[in-house]
């Protein structure tokens, strides 16, 4: 356990690593970083003084090494439009991302376990049916046009929940179902497949043989052990929920922190969409790591 | 095909009674499959099949409801937009984004990612830990994420949706593949083929490819859904196609507007886009059902 734990952890901090090269690279590919950097016209005189503020002018390792180093201890520059920290940004809008996926992550557990365990029970009978259609359905909707048509309906036309901004529980309802849509989807389809693979094993054989009840069979013998996959996919989904939210938090005028990226591509702000991808896929390679060790505590035939 | 699948089919259901099912017309594959073919046939055809320019329109026909309501006329069947443009028309110019969405998506980068696939999987060494450490990198950025930077830098356009497109699309293959190489390359008929003198590129061709070609054809199916909702969604953020070329999400975008008035805009291309989806992973399922069970975790999108 050990061994594997040091290896992953590794593994991880080097793609940490070669992630920022890239966030660095994709800066470099536009042309000149000081006017990436810098929106708006500027004057030469102004470039000039950001290239000298920033050392961009030293060659480009030297560079990277300053942002690797800069971004290490917190420091992801200055946005222009806020006239703050970026790092700042992030920790005030962090919250409410943190909210809407930890909502979502709790309707895709709610809603998509018990289903498919009751479509594996009920195997080919009209609630597996159903439960097949509606997996079918989130994994094909886009969740901006779900999140534009739950508005349509419920507060356009029925009134019940806010159609945009962040005002309590009912304004978390309808972004927290357009973002889950897919997960509920994913995790749906994978409770089903792997609670039908477990029920049709040999120790559910006997257990049944013994005269357990169908309950102890189905909740003590079957989803113990379809639970270790499901959990994975839990995790990995959790990484997607939080991209995910870029999207939704658009749609719902929701002050997260994909709102905040998106809101500065369009207003030419690039430090602070460097500063959330550089986050987000952090957070996402971490998450990831945590699923694999959780696999790995979980699984015992799991080791390396 | 239809014989062979027809009597595949009387095996698999085996606890549904089988003589019910025998008279049931089969919906799947062949409502996905028709429903692809009409996207590819329109996207093709659409300046014949479309009845207006979907560019221009006049204001005076502003905001007109689909041909079924009260207020609508046939000249305009799913009614028009805020600028007194065809939504048919649209819709059917859009097509043409989401296929060659697809195009660069699944063909393109599937090419790419086989090749690298076959190649790393099959030489392995340096060369393959190399390749798979940046496969693992570009996979551990959430693709919503690098199209942010990348766009942010690059600026809002087809061209740079489809290169984000491309730069993370062909890992998902290439991982696929190279499992898959690496499983055969140690295969009897492979070792056969080396000890009779075969060059690496003809066993790679002859002897590797032909084993991968259902994998390859499933997850680039069960892909389709993935590029095109991809595309959609930065188009609606306003960082893909730029107005006034039609694409669906811009369409559904610009429909956001006027969602209190007039709810076709917004709803009449999402559903063409869930149909499109929804096709393209049942066709998915249905042939990872049919060609390669092991893949039965990877999942539509």
């Amino acid at each position: 356990m050990g061994q594997f734990l040091i290896v992953r952890a590794a593994q991880s901090v080097v793609t940490i690593l070669l992630v920022t090269v890239i966030i660095f690279a994709v800066t470099r590919i536009s042309g000149d970083p000081a006017e990436l950097l810098i929106p708006g016209e500027v004057p030469t005189e102004r470039l000039d003084e950001y290239r000298a503020q920033w050392g961009l002018d030293d060659p480009i390792v030297v560079q990277y090494f300053r942002f690797l180093g800069n971004a290490a201890t917190g420091d992801l520059g200055e946005s222009f439009r806020f006239d703050q920290p970026v790092s700042e940004l992030l920790l005030n809008r962090l919250p409410a991302t943190l909210k809407l996926a930890a909502a979502a992550m709790a309707i895709t557990i709610v809603v998509a376990i018990p289903l498919g365990v009751v479509a594996a029970i009920y195997r080919g009978t009209p609630i597996d049916t159903i439960a097949q259609t509606l997996a079918l359905v989130g994994q094909g909707v886009p969740a901006f046009w779900l999140g534009l048509i739950l508005v349509l309906i419920f507060s356009v036309n029925l009134g019940w929940f806010p159609a945009a901004g962040d005002s309590g529980l009912t304004s978390l309802i309808l972004p927290a179902i357009s973002l889950s849509a897919f997960a509920v989807a994913v995790v749906t389809r994978l409770t089903r497949s792997s609670m039908l693979d477990v029920l049709d094993s040999e120790y559910i054989k006997l257990a049944r043989a013994k005269g357990l009840s169908e309950a102890a069979v189905i909740f003590k013998h079957a989803l113990r052990n379809a639970s270790i996959p499901i959990i994975t996919v839990l995790g990995l989904q959790l990484g997607l929920l939080l991209s995910g939210s870029v999207v939704v938090e658009t749609i719902f005028n929701w002050p997260g922190i994909g709102r905040l990226a998106v809101d500065a591509i369009f207003a030419a702000d690039y430090t602070v969409v460097q500063g959330v991808v550089l986050f987000g896929a952090i957070a996402f390679v971490l998450i990831n790591l945590g699923v694999d060790l959780l696999y790995a505590v979980l699984d015992p035939r799991i080791r390396y | 095909m239809a014989v062979t699948t027809g009597e595949r089919e009387q095996v698999v259901p085996a606890e549904l009674g089988r003589k019910k099912r025998r008279f049931r017309p089969r919906l799947i594959p062949h409502v996905p499959i028709a429903i692809l073919v009409i996207v590819v046939a329109v996207a093709i055809l659409a300046p014949l099949l479309a009845p207006h320019d979907p560019a221009r329109g006049t204001l005076v026909d502003s905001l007109l409801p689909p041909a079924w309501d009260a207020d609508g006329t046939i000249e305009y069947p799913l009614g028009t937009d805020a600028n007194g443009r065809d939504v048919l028309s649209r819709l059917i110019y859009g097509t043409r984004i989401s296929a060659i969405v697809v195009v660069f998506g699944v063909i393109l980068t599937g090419l790419i990612g086989t090749a690298v696939g076959l190649l790393a999987g099959y030489f392995g060494g340096v060369w393959d830990a190399i390749l798979m450490r940046l496969v693992d990198t570009i996979l551990s950025i959430p693709p919503v994420l690098l199209a942010l930077a990348i766009i942010g830098a690059l600026g809002a356009s087809l061209q740079n949706v489809l290169l984000v497109i491309v730069i993370t699309a062909w890992v998902g293959y290439a991982r696929i593949i190279r499992a898959e190489a690496l499983r055969l390359r140690n295969a009897d008929h492979v070792l056969l083929a080396r000890v009779g003198g075969c060059g690496w590129f003809r066993i790679l061709r002859v002897h590797i490819f032909p084993n991968v070609v259902n994998t390859l054809v499933v997850y680039a199916t069960l892909t389709i859904a993935t590029v095109v909702i991809y595309e959609a969604s930065l188009s609606f953020l306003g960082l893909g196609v730029r107005p006034p070329d039609a694409s669906w999400g811009g369409m559904i975008s610009e429909g956001r507007g006027h969602m209190n008035t007039a709810w076709w805009l917004t709803v009449i291309p999402g559903i063409a886009l869930l149909l499109l989806c929804v096709s393209a992973n049942l066709l998915g399922d249905w042939l990872r059902d049919r060609l390669d069970p092991r893949l039965r975790n990877v999942g539509g999108s």
